[in-house]
């Protein structure tokens, strides 16, 4: 469903990822994974377009989508939840789901805010209160619900463990594989927690220096202390 | 003959031609032009305190009226009290130039030292010029008076006297040619300025004014110099209007006063000098024209106009102008390349040029003791002892924030501890700032490529050598040397900004060697590098650790296994482990905190 071929992209004149390969099936959960500063990030940045290409294509449902700004590829299905999942701190909760209903144009907004608090209960008894209150996951699970409002054929995450507290990391990875084979979204995952991300996804690619290095399946990196140790340890 | 023609600046051959030009013209002249012409100079004047602060320094100062209107309050007050005792006022001038620099710098201390934001810059600066047009209104009692001058509050001054020379008064042709030659005499004077060291150190802030910093000058010192020039022009360009007028009121310190010298800057063209001057007589031109029609649309034309100008022309017109002229003289061939841009003047001063070892600092170790950080609850970096030996290489490694970078911003001077110091040779370096350390010998290359795109890569470089040895010959020989040394010379005018980012990484770490620093400092310097390049410069950090410490900072595996060096390992905050990477590879402790098992694993 996603393809990116031979892509080069990156800030300003800083070019991070080089010869960028990389396909993506429906239906499926891949995660990206490698050090600090490898280029991981700015993967999903340059997916979702907040980042322009440099060079190469980005084809999306057949469709090429290389350049088209982020808010039309928000409309097309990619959604993304950044680092730090940057919601409104000010916000209410239930503001926050609202801003991005009216951003994509639903109809049936209160339906469909209804059916998000049904799915989500913990994020129904807090509606009322503010973003910045909630605690790191309850953030994450706010982020990822205020994704699912935009109807999304692929999620994109970044680091959706960052600063959660170890009880919940195995709620949110509950909450994704349910997302995944329920709602039928594809999930490109970002992680430096190999536990969660291999017991998540079904395969793996391993970045180093901006360049896809391995592609391999989950369970192969979870056994393999070498690999490990040149794409992630040290 | 002739090189006794080339010894002389161009500045001085150009004051000469303006002083030759201005005679004629006001022997020419009928009064009533000479008069308004004379106030035309005088904005202009205004303009280039304005274009030199904020077009050339990038300090928004967007009250600079009140120096002119301190100036000129400043002439009426002497004025008065001088003519009538000694019988001459051209000392009032002086003094007008005199006051409004020092109010300038009283308020540029503030400013600067206290590290003011730049949109706080504008705000404070036009308040000031706000709370001086209150304040000059307010004084119309009997009260307010200096010696016999008398400030007069909303009616201003009445009887300030004009300008004399040689104890007569100036008649109004006269004023004319003297404000045009003064007014070009301080324009060729800063234009000389800027092409000095001084210069280029102001471009250099005004460009990039952490990469400044970095590089050993004190910003603040430059930026409060600028301004008071700054200020001390205006000043005596309002001395010349009060004496033009025989007048000053406090409306020269009004909001519409000080935005038309915004003015006049944006329509002549922010950084140029002579722009100052169009921007001036064009504005001014225009609306005196403008209104001799007697119609009521005077201000929105004369708006409409300027807007088309800012529109059409953003650098204003005098930089369009010059553009025009250049294509004119490319399709007549007359354009020559230019070779490295050295600053021509020190050679006919033929100073002799002190060897690279006379800037060699004193080497020893740099170490930290129960060195801490908290960010209001969070414990960014817990008790750190280190210690880094006079020369060699160190590396600080660890995952995502474990700390390391933030034990990097508290060496380099960047965060002030909370607790617990650093030492360089034994000396405390805690509440040094940045630029205090790169002069003891510490040499800094953030993450982030921060060089100065505006300027010429030879001018990067130059101003990095300078910035230790403060002579400029010896900086001329020490940047083309190291250009040769990163094969960059053959791009040695062309603007940094247009190189590729690796050749901006290699200038940028060129900069910090041409320092001669004695402990480098680099945070990932092969962000963003090919594996080639990181290659490359992995054999370039191994032989500087060779005569100095360097201490690197590096996620890249690769780069830190090239680097055969000791390694720190951060986490939460704390020293974790110490080692050769080989060592460190058999502790699983350390694997599992770099797979995102950080609940396993607990800090000793």
């Amino acid at each position: 469903m996603l393809k990116l071929s031979n892509l080069a992209a990156g800030y300003k004149r800083t070019t991070v990822l080089t010869g960028f390969n990389l396909a993506i099936k429906s239906g499926e959960i891949i995660a990206a994974m490698g050090r600090n500063g490898v280029g991981k990030s700015t993967l999903l940045r340059t997916i979702a377009g907040t980042l322009p290409l440099q060079s190469g294509s980005i084809t999306f449902d057949d469709k090429d989508i290389s350049h088209k700004p982020a808010h039309e590829r928000a409309r097309m299905g990619i959604a993304y939840v950044p680092q730090g999942r940057e919601i409104f701190p000010n916000l209410t909760v239930l503001e926050n789901l609202k801003v991005a209903g009216y951003a994509s144009r639903q109809l049936d907004l209160n339906l469909k805010l209804e059916e998000i608090f049904s799915e989500f209960p913990g994020l129904a008894e807090k509606r009322n209160l503010r973003g910045g209150s909630l605690s790191g996951g309850q953030q994450q699970i706010l982020a990822l619900a205020r994704a699912l409002l935009t109807n999304p054929k692929l999620l994109l995450l970044d680091e959706p463990t960052e600063g959660v507290q170890p009880s919940i990391i195995e709620q949110i990875a509950e909450i994704i594989r349910r997302i995944n084979t329920e709602k039928k979204i594809t999930v490109l995952l970002v992680e430096q927690n190999l536990d969660f991300a291999a017991n998540l996804a079904e395969r793996a690619i391993l970045v180093d220096k901006g360049q896809v290095r391995r592609e391999i399946s989950a369970t192969e990196i979870l056994h393999d202390r070498d690999l490990q140790r040149e794409y992630l340890g040290i | 003959m002739k090189f006794l023609l080339r010894k002389i600046p161009f500045e001085a051959k150009g004051l000469l031609v303006i002083a030759g030009v201005a005679f004629i013209l006001t022997g020419l002249v009928e009064d009533y032009q000479a008069t308004q012409w004379t106030v035309w100079v005088i904005y202009g004047l205004l303009a280039l305190s304005l274009t030199l602060v904020w077009g050339k320094g990038g300090i928004f100062s967007l009250g600079q009226v009140a120096f002119f209107g301190i100036g000129g309050y400043a002439y009426g007050v002497v004025g008065v009290n001088l003519i009538h005792t000694t019988g001459e006022s051209l000392s009032a001038l002086v003094a007008a130039g005199l006051l409004a620099a020092l109010f300038a710098a009283a308020q540029g201390f503030f400013m600067f030292y206290g590290n003011v934001g730049d949109v706080y810059i504008a705000v404070i600066t036009l308040a000031t010029t706000l709370v001086l047009y209150t304040f000059m209104l307010s004084t119309s009692g009997r009260q307010y008076a200096i010696g016999i001058a008398y400030l007069g509050g909303f009616n201003g001054m009445t009887n300030v006297p004009p300008l004399t020379l040689f104890n007569s008064f100036l008649s109004q042709r006269d004023l004319l040619l003297v404000t045009i030659i003064i007014a070009a005499a301080i324009a060729f004077v800063v234009r000389f300025l800027l092409r000095r060291p001084f210069g280029r150190v102001i471009a250099g802030l005004r460009t990039n004014e952490l990469r400044t910093q970095l590089l050993g000058y004190d910003t603040r010192r430059y930026k409060l110099l600028l301004y008071m020039l700054g200020g001390g022009i205006a000043g005596l360009a309002g001395g010349f209007y009060a004496a033009w007028g025989q007048f000053i009121s406090p409306t020269v310190f009004s909001l519409s006063q000080a935005s038309l010298a915004v003015i006049y800057v944006l329509v002549g063209g922010r950084a140029s000098l002579s722009g100052a001057f169009a921007g001036a007589i064009l504005v001014e031109g225009l609306s005196t024209n403008l209104s001799k029609g007697g119609t009521e649309a005077t201000p929105i034309v004369l708006g409409l106009v300027m807007i088309l100008i800012v529109l059409l022309l953003p650098t204003g017109i005098a930089p369009a102008l010059a553009t025009l002229l250049k294509r004119i003289q490319i399709r007549g061939g007359k354009i020559e390349t230019r070779g490295l841009s050295p600053l021509l003047e020190e050679k006919f001063l033929s100073k002799t040029i002190p060897t690279a070892s006379a800037f060699r600092k004193n080497s020893g170790r740099l170490e930290t003791v129960e060195l801490r950080k908290t960010f209001g609850g969070l414990v960014a970096v817990a008790n750190a002892s280190l210690t880094f030996d006079s020369s060699g290489v160190y590396c600080l490694i660890g995952p995502n924030g474990a700390g390391k970078s933030t034990y990097f911003n508290l060496l380099i001077g960047r965060y002030k501890p909370t607790s617990g110091q650093a030492l360089f040779a034994g000396k405390p370096l805690n509440r040094m700032p940045i630029f205090r350390r790169v002069q003891q010998g510490m040499g800094i290359k953030l993450q982030v490529v921060s060089i100065f795109t505006e300027l010429s890569v030879f001018e990067n470089m130059w101003l990095a050598a300078y910035a230790i040895s403060r002579n400029s010959l010896w900086a001329e020989q020490q940047a083309g040397q190291l250009l040769e040394r990163f094969g960059l010379l053959q791009y040695a005018d062309e603007q940094a900004g247009t190189l590729a980012h690796g050749q901006q990484q290699w200038l940028e770490i060129g900069m910090v060697l041409a320092q001669e620093p004695s402990v480098i400092m680099l945070d990932e310097p092969t962000a963003g590098m090919t594996r080639e390049e990181t290659a490359r410069t992995a054999e370039l950090v191994r032989e500087l650790g060779k005569q100095a410490s360097v201490i690197v900072v590096e996620h890249d595996m690769e780069f830190v296994r090239l680097l055969d060096a000791p390694v720190t390992v951060f986490h939460q905050g704390q020293i974790f482990a110490k080692g050769r990477l080989e060592e460190l590879r058999q502790n699983e402790d350390l694997q599992n905190i770099y797979l995102g098992r950080y609940r396993n694993v607990e800090v000793k």
